[in-house]
């Protein structure tokens, strides 16, 4: 396909409104009479309610209600952001009220109130008294699996909210058949996604009687469902509008705040509430990304090919499931492709505990087992001697690979060339050679790790996209998509596939950016890495339509028939040579008004993508360690992604700039900490929580190995969540190769660094 | 929160208003006070904004001191070219507080008056010996940085009623200089785990004077006499830097903390700052290159 939209830099379709300041993000829907609710948050880590006193809050002017359990609906419903399953047994697990008896978490919402401002909100919530009665906190799984320990939830023995795995061949013969085993115990900590928008929602009753949700969301369909299950009515009576969102990295595809603001609202008559969360709030009562310990064991033959794995892990869950009975199966499953074995066992276990609630976040389990093994894999090569990067080729999956437990097929794959690209961009080979004998107490040091991911969910998860165009009278057409711009710029890669099949420039498609559940077609969101490759199906589908029914029109127009045309530069051509028949526009003209034929283009799809494409790459990193005080500065990094065909490098590379230093964050600094003993957050604000800032990145370089991937109209494949995970097994194995110290935690912070390489007797 | 804002145009017109307005406080940057109104950690009536006092914000050399003004931003001790070259720690100091938006408006006084005690730059000032001149209602007294705390957060200058006009630091003379180093888990926006600033003379080959400033290792700024006696009689040397820096760790009582990192840490961190600290102290003052083995 000659591409004249696709595979080009073109300048995001929100850019100028966003630095403008008229992209409406909800904030900016301001009502009249609008009120303010706010939240009663635990103190404590885990706790009965015993009593609410609201008397003397409900007495302070400018109150206009407060909630507590009693007060709103007590159905238990699932917040995570999954497409509704037919079946029960595969449903999400229900395990959240709207406000709670029992707190589960230090800021599990207790109470709320509504009031006519923030300050009077602020108020009224010191005015609640609460009476708990305090059950010992369990904030570690170890605890919480502990034989008799509290039971968290109620109907969950044990505390273990799922521990599904797989097992792929015969683990023990491998290991017999091995000449080599190894083990290494690795973990991964409990960070935030702080995004820059906090959560927000607003809420109203129309005059219909419907409740109206305007909110920032990542999965405006999915979330009218779990409104509609929350309160326990139909789910056509709610609507969920989604404007601008500034960002979700996953908090967002989970309904925290909407059930609640629709239950403000209706305690209030139906009158406008605002739902705001402070960053305080957001870092511990929104979600956070599960920590894992692994325990992995390998078989190795002498020549250096894995011969069987078996991986033991525990996720953190914390006090609710959300997305936790699902990412533990999902990272273990997405990894396993990159290096086909003959025996390969899983084993997790995801444990409840009274901390915030981990769900999903950028990656969904594999930044997390991809350090793990990534790193097992350089202990590996050390000690048989080998390249880190020799082994892994010996290892590498092919195209033609079929998954044995879910049948995703690789029909594209450019590992090779990207270990290839990046070897180049960071002068592997010399800088080897140079860092042989150093001395001194500053070191430097060359790592790298590969991942492997999927586009999307399927066969796990429903993967429907929908897409819906009018053509305009002038030629322009208008685009409707149900997935959602979140900031990643799909809005704008839509616009150019349907530029691409139409043959007219991107600025005649108008993307309308608003999600409406009563208004756009269906989708189920901005979730793993799916809407360029399966929303990409519906979008081709659609102008794949309008474009047939174009030429159609114009055949009778001209007599020319329709296999003959095409459109170009928006204008009907002669397929065969290019030459102009008519301006796309006079035929559009003539379907709004040809007193005989007229009938306006519009067309109205909707996708079932059956399939799934893997995604590809590698990180390499360049480190300096400062031995005296374990401090590790990244001095050079490079991405190299095989997503296929790229639609838009300038968006794409903006993804892995904001991926990679993610992965720098959550590989050197960032760590949500808590009280050892209550389970208070200590650093739930941006000075104590160390996300990175612009200082502590380094310049990256970003490359891409254009496959082409069948399955996709444009050849395209998963990009959103990839650059952060290879980013700190890199990093990880960099200071290794400085060091020769085996890190086995995140983050590699300077204090932990330090004393390992205390205990290792480096200084 | 304070329902008036005042501008003062003169220290003794700051004074003045401050006297009129009970429970007023002076503010300059604000980096601090502001997030403590905001949180309702102190109430007070009336602001009285000293930034437009011209003479708060000199940066000069005079009869071999160094005069700094209480206002002088974080961002302008930085840039400088006079402290720069005279005062290094204090330039390094000052460069490396909050961010560069904080920079610009935090002021040398304040980061003193607000008595943490791993302030950058009160740390620098305490190794450089600063002395704050302190105007009040009973007129001027002078009192040595390092003497102004009275626990965490508490300063014995009352910014209800008396002002930093400026600090002077004497020059040493010939064969002096400083250096100042900390440990953050990042690189802008972060306190610091650990800092230390050093100030010594070198005459003849030999240390003739030194002092070392380490935090947070005390509740103040923690001039560490001990380590520097060391120095003082011997020739620079990597064994005397190593044996001044293990005096220092014995000295230094820093505090386990989840946030800022363990006690233990810390103590082994003070060996490593003070030690290259003082080697950059030392090389910048003799202009040569100390060999350390270790490094």
């Amino acid at each position: 396909m000659a591409s004249t939209a696709v595979g080009q830099s073109v300048t995001r379709v929100d850019a100028v409104a966003k630095v403008t300041g008229q992209a409406k993000y909800t904030g900016d829907f301001i009502f009249r009479d609008m009120l303010v609710g706010k939240v009663l948050r635990s103190p404590y880590a885990h706790a009965i309610v015993k009593n609410i006193d609201a008397s003397q809050a409900r007495a302070l002017p400018g109150v206009e209600g407060i909630l507590t359990y009693k007060d709103v609906p007590r159905n238990k419903f699932p917040t995570a952001g999954h497409p509704y399953s037919l079946d029960p047994a595969h449903g999400d697990k229900a395990d959240c009220t709207i406000l709670t008896e029992k707190a589960r978490f230090v800021g599990d919402a207790v109470a709320a109130v509504i009031a006519r401002d923030e300050l009077t909100a602020a108020e009224a919530l010191k005015l609640i008294k609460v009476e708990y009665e305090v059950l010992e906190p369990l904030l570690t799984p170890e605890a919480a699996m502990r034989e008799g320990a509290p039971l968290i939830h109620e109907d969950c023995p044990g505390n273990i909210l799922s521990a599904s795995g797989y097992d792929i061949g015969d683990i023990e013969g491998a290991f017999k058949e091995a000449d080599y085993i190894f083990e290494d115990e690795l973990e991964t900590s409990i960070v935030q996604h702080c995004q820059l928008e906090n959560h927000i929602s607003c809420a109203y009753v129309d005059s219909d009687g419907r409740i109206v949700i305007i909110t920032s969301t990542q999965i405006p369909h999915i979330i009218r469902r779990i409104v509609g299950q929350a309160l326990g009515i139909p789910w056509g009576r709610i609507r969920v509008i989604k404007p601008c969102v500034g960002g979700g990295f996953g908090s967002k595809q989970d309904a925290c705040l909407e059930p609640l603001v629709a239950a403000m609202t209706l305690a209030v008559g139906g009158r406008p509430v605002k739902l705001e969360l402070s960053r305080e709030e957001c870092m511990i009562a929104t979600r956070t990304r599960h920590a894992f310990k692994f325990k992995i064991k390998t078989g190795v033959s002498r020549d250096g090919r894995l011969i069987g794995m078996h991986i033991k892990a525990i996720a953190n869950t914390g006090a609710y499931a959300s997305h936790g009975h699902s990412i533990a199966m999902a990272g273990g499953s997405k990894f396993r492709i990159l290096y086909p074995m003959q025996a390969l066992k899983y084993e997790p276990c995801t444990v409840y505990t009274n901390l915030p609630v981990a769900g999903a976040m950028r990656g969904y389990g594999s930044p997390q087992i991809t350090f793990a093994v990534e790193s097992h894999l350089d202990n590996i090569a050390s000690k048989l001697h080998i390249d880190p990067i020799e082994f892994r080729l010996k290892n590498l999956v092919k195209e033609g690979y079929v998954d044995p437990l879910n049948g995703n097929a690789v029909r594209s794959c450019g590992i090779r060339e990207c270990i290839a690209r990046g070897k180049e961009l960071i002068k592997w080979d010399e800088k080897k050679a140079r860092y042989k004998n150093q001395a001194g107490s500053r070191r430097r040091g060359l790592g790298m790790a590969c991942f492997s991911y999927g586009s999307g969910t399927y066969p796990v998860g429903l993967e429907i996209g929908g897409a819906r165009i009018v053509l305009n009278q002038d030629g322009s057409v208008q685009l409707q998509v149900g997935a959602t711009e979140i900031g990643q710029g799909s809005d704008t890669v839509f616009a150019q596939m349907v530029a691409e099949v139409l043959g007219i420039p991107v600025d005649m498609v108008h993307v309308i950016s608003t999600q409406d559940t009563d208004i756009s077609p269906f989708d189920t969101g901005a979730y793993a890495s799916r809407q360029t490759y399966i929303t990409g199906m519906a979008v081709a589908r659609a102008a794949a339509e309008v474009k047939e029914k174009i030429l159609d029109f114009a055949w009778g127009m001209t007599d020319i028939p329709a296999h003959a045309l095409d459109i170009k530069g928006a204008n009907i051509v002669y397929k065969h040579s290019g030459e102009v028949v008519m301006p796309l526009a006079e035929v559009a003209l003539h379907t709004y008004y040809d007193t005989v034929f007229a009938k306006p283009i519009t067309s109205d799809t909707s996708n079932n993508a059956r399939v799934n494409a893997f995604v590809f790459g590698v990180t390499f990193a360049e480190v300096e360690v400062d031995l005296k005080t374990g401090r590790i500065d990244v001095l050079e990094i490079y991405n190299v992604h095989d997503s296929g065909r790229i639609i838009n490098h300038q968006l794409a590379a903006a993804q892995v700039h904001g991926g990679v230093g993610m992965g720098i964050g959550y590989a050197l600094s960032e760590q949500l900490l808590f009280d050892e003993k209550t389970g208070r957050p200590l650093n739930n604000n941006l000075l104590d929580y160390k996300l990175p800032t612009i200082m502590d990145i380094p310049a990256i370089g970003v490359d891409f190995v254009e496959t082409f991937e069948p399955t996709s109209p444009f050849g395209c494949k998963a990009l959103g969540e990839p650059p952060i995970i290879p980013v700190a097994p890199a990093i990880r194995n960099a200071v290794f190769d400085a060091t020769g110290v085996a890190l086995d935690r995140l983050p590699m912070n300077p204090q932990r660094v330090f004393e390992k390489f205390k205990e290792a007797g480096l200084i | 929160m304070p329902e008036k804002y005042l501008f003062a145009t003169s220290p003794a017109d700051c004074l003045a208003l401050l006297a009129a307005n009970p429970g007023a406080r002076l503010i300059a940057g604000g980096t601090d006070l502001v997030i403590d109104l905001k949180e309702k950690r102190r109430q007070v009536t009336a602001l009285v904004d000293i930034t437009r006092i011209p003479e708060l914000k000199i940066i000069t050399e005079a009869n071999g001191k160094i005069i700094l003004g209480g206002a002088a931003t974080h961002t302008r001790v930085a840039t400088s070219s006079l402290i720069r070259e005279k005062l290094p720690a204090l330039a390094a100091a000052a460069a490396a507080v909050g961010s560069p938006q904080v920079r610009n408006v935090g002021t040398l006084a304040g980061n003193v008056v607000n008595a943490q005690p791993a302030a950058d730059t009160a740390v620098a000032l305490v190794a450089l010996g600063a002395v704050a001149t302190i105007l009040g209602a009973e007129g001027e007294r002078q009192v040595p940085v390092a003497d102004l705390y009275a626990g965490v957060g508490r300063s014995l200058v009352d910014a209800g009623r008396e002002i930093i006009t400026r600090f002077t630091v004497d020059l040493w003379g010939e064969g002096e200089s400083s250096a100042f180093a900390r440990l953050s888990p990042r690189r802008a926006l972060s306190l610091p785990m650990l800092n230390v600033a050093a100030r010594v003379q070198v005459r003849e080959g030999i240390c003739t004077r030194a002092r070392i400033c380490i935090a947070p290792v005390a509740p103040r700024p923690f001039l560490c006499e001990e380590a520097a006696a060391s120095l003082v009689g011997r020739e620079p040397t990597a064994e005397t830097i190593a044996r001044a820096a293990s005096v220092a760790k014995e000295a230094a009582r820093p505090r386990d903390s989840l946030l800022r990192g363990s006690g233990a840490y810390r103590k082994d961190m003070t060996v490593v700052l003070v030690a290259r600290v003082l080697n950059e102290a030392f090389s910048r003052a003799t202009s040569r290159k100390i060999e350390n083995d270790v490094e």
